[in-house]
């Protein structure tokens, strides 16, 4: 069974007024145990509105949204479907409940009525796994924004979900805090074998994943392995997407007449394909 | 220590401040708080510069006491301080030094006790102190750990809402707002292009951080595990009792009980 199964989901802001707006129209897909998706549109395609759908913080207006076999509207159930899917939104600034680090990640077991011991030991373990141990007992406001953003992931991480959404966790940092956000991300994919969806619109962060899935106004355009999804530089571009930048360079010189070898995402591809001109 | 234990020993210790009339009860509870300062193991000097805070009340209120006290028998006080002014309505005089001097005492040592409780507690710990102490509260369908949460959370984010303030500000200032230019009702209205945008990111903030508490399964106290759970120890208990017994002295003498008032007359002499 999926762990996240989507089926002609609809999602409409302000339902039946006058300024309704149709986010999200008619989408489907399954997320599988173990993937890394990446999310990808440009601005108003509907993403972060889908975020929360996941976990059931808005409920779909019309088709379902099942984590785990238990649909997102089964109020007696809502707690399971969010012990499920945890979601780190964008600003981590917003997302902090104590003025202490391990108060503050201790937050989510608390909630779940977790024993204290163990609460205790996962805070340890959330910390260990972003690389923030030794911040355990100080203050998330002297930290940069990437080391708030780690915090804000250990603080899900200690509810231990099986799927972690990141709903552009990573916009509003710089590039060390955007680079340091991913790694801890891929660690704990590789380690902990966890499902990952990320969105995004940084076309470098997609290439990072399994498998992409493109939204644009509201619709699905795009659900594919990454890898050939992100080399189509043309199609991105039609649906206002960017492809990663040696996808784009492979494009532009294949535009002027240099015969590049196979699907060119990565700098490493890109480079094995200069080499092997003749 | 315990928080709650804490608290209660400063909340008792501010109403025992109110108690004390002599100059050497004043130096007694000094010297106990230097003792807990130096257990603390906080720098003094840190502890210190909250006086900075409350300089300007603490040399008002001395300045006024001295000046319109009276004093009660004119020539007693000659007699005794052998020094008296008089010039208008202004009244300088022995009895009213005296007064000032216990004013002074009182606020420095009503500021440094709680400075003590701050510098020692983190702001969890005092929130999961207030819950607990307001638990009766409950019987009364008063929601006590709403409140105690909400506490932990304003705390939680003063410090960004000054972030944003002066960034706002900044934002205000690079279109041409002046905020110290005017008289103070100029200045207060120089003043509502900052808290207008304020208010407005408070709201988007409060949204998120709701989001943000709802998808980390928070359902309010019900079925709710705390990390660190409070618990009396032998020095809580001890320090408790300490601070009863010394309540109950300060009362004796306040109240003359049995007439134990002759122990002031030691300590004043």
């Amino acid at each position: 069974m999926s762990i996240i199964s989507v089926k002609n989901l609809i999602y409409k802001y302000n339902e039946d007024e006058e300024d309704e707006v149709t986010a999200l129209n008619g989408l489907s897909f399954d997320v599988e145990e173990g993937e890394f998706i990446a999310l990808i549109g440009s601005n108003g395609s509907g993403k972060s509105t889908l975020a929360k759908l996941l976990n059931g913080l808005k409920e779909p207006s019309s088709g379902t949204v099942t984590v785990d076999g238990i649909d997102t509207t089964d109020k007696p159930h809502i707690f399971d479907v969010r012990k499920t899917v945890g979601v780190v939104f964008q600003n981590p600034d917003n997302q902090m409940v104590a003025s202490i680090i391990e108060d503050d990640i201790a937050f989510g077991p608390e909630n779940l009525g977790v024993p204290p011991k163990e609460i205790d030991e996962r805070v340890d373990w959330a910390l260990a796994c972003v690389g923030m141990s030794e911040h355990r007992k100080g203050t998330p406001h002297r930290l940069s924004g990437g080391q708030k953003q780690r915090i804000a992931i250990a603080g899900v991480l200690a509810i231990k979900p099986r799927v972690i959404v990141l709903d552009e966790a990573t916009s509003m940092l710089d590039p060390r805090g955007k680079k340091e956000v991913m790694d801890v991300i891929e660690g704990i994919r590789e380690r902990e074998n966890m499902t990952v969806i990320m969105i995004t619109h940084f076309p470098d962060e997609a290439a990072r994943a399994d498998r992409v899935i493109a939204l644009d106004r509201g619709r699905i355009v795009l659900d594919e392995n990454a890898h050939s999804a992100l080399s189509d530089v043309e199609r991105l571009r039609a649906y206002g997407l960017d492809a990663p930048l040696p996808a784009r360079i492979a494009y532009e010189l294949r535009r002027r007449g240099i015969a590049l070898e196979g699907e060119i995402v990565t700098n490493s591809e890109l480079k094995e394909a200069i080499w092997r001109l003749k | 220590m315990d928080p709650r234990a804490k608290l209660l020993i400063t909340i008792a210790y501010i109403v025992m401040l109110f108690f004390v009339d002599y100059f050497v009860v004043y130096a007694f509870i000094a010297v106990l708080l230097l003792v807990v300062i130096f257990l603390s193991k906080v720098p003094l000097h840190k502890v210190l510069r909250s006086i900075k805070a409350v300089l300007f009340l603490l040399i008002f209120t001395f300045i006024l006491t001295i000046v319109f006290n009276q004093g009660q028998g004119e020539e007693a006080e000659i007699a005794k301080f052998g020094w008296y002014a008089h010039w208008g309505i202004f009244t300088v005089c022995g009895s009213g030094l005296l007064l000032g001097g216990k004013l002074i005492c009182r606020l420095l040592l009503l500021v440094l006790g709680p400075t003590m409780l701050t510098f020692t507690t983190t702001p969890v710990a005092l929130t999961d102190a207030v819950e607990y102490l307001l638990t009766p509260l409950k019987w009364v369908k008063v929601p006590v750990h709403a409140f105690a949460m909400i506490m932990s959370i304003a705390l939680s984010l003063i410090p960004g809402l000054m972030e944003e303030t002066t960034k706002i500000m900044n934002a205000q200032k690079a279109r041409g707002a002046s905020f110290d230019h005017g008289n103070i009702f100029k200045r207060a209205a120089a003043l509502l292009p900052v808290l207008i945008p304020l208010f407005v990111s408070s709201f988007k903030r409060s949204d998120d951080l709701a989001d943000a508490m709802d998808s980390r399964c928070y359902r309010g106290a019900k079925g709710r595990t705390k990390m660190k759970v409070l618990k009396f120890r032998l020095i809580d208990y001890l320090a408790m009792l300490l601070t009863v017994a010394l309540f109950f002295f300060i009362l004796m003498l306040f109240y003359n009980w049995w007439g134990f008032a002759w122990i002031n007359i030691i300590l004043v002499a």
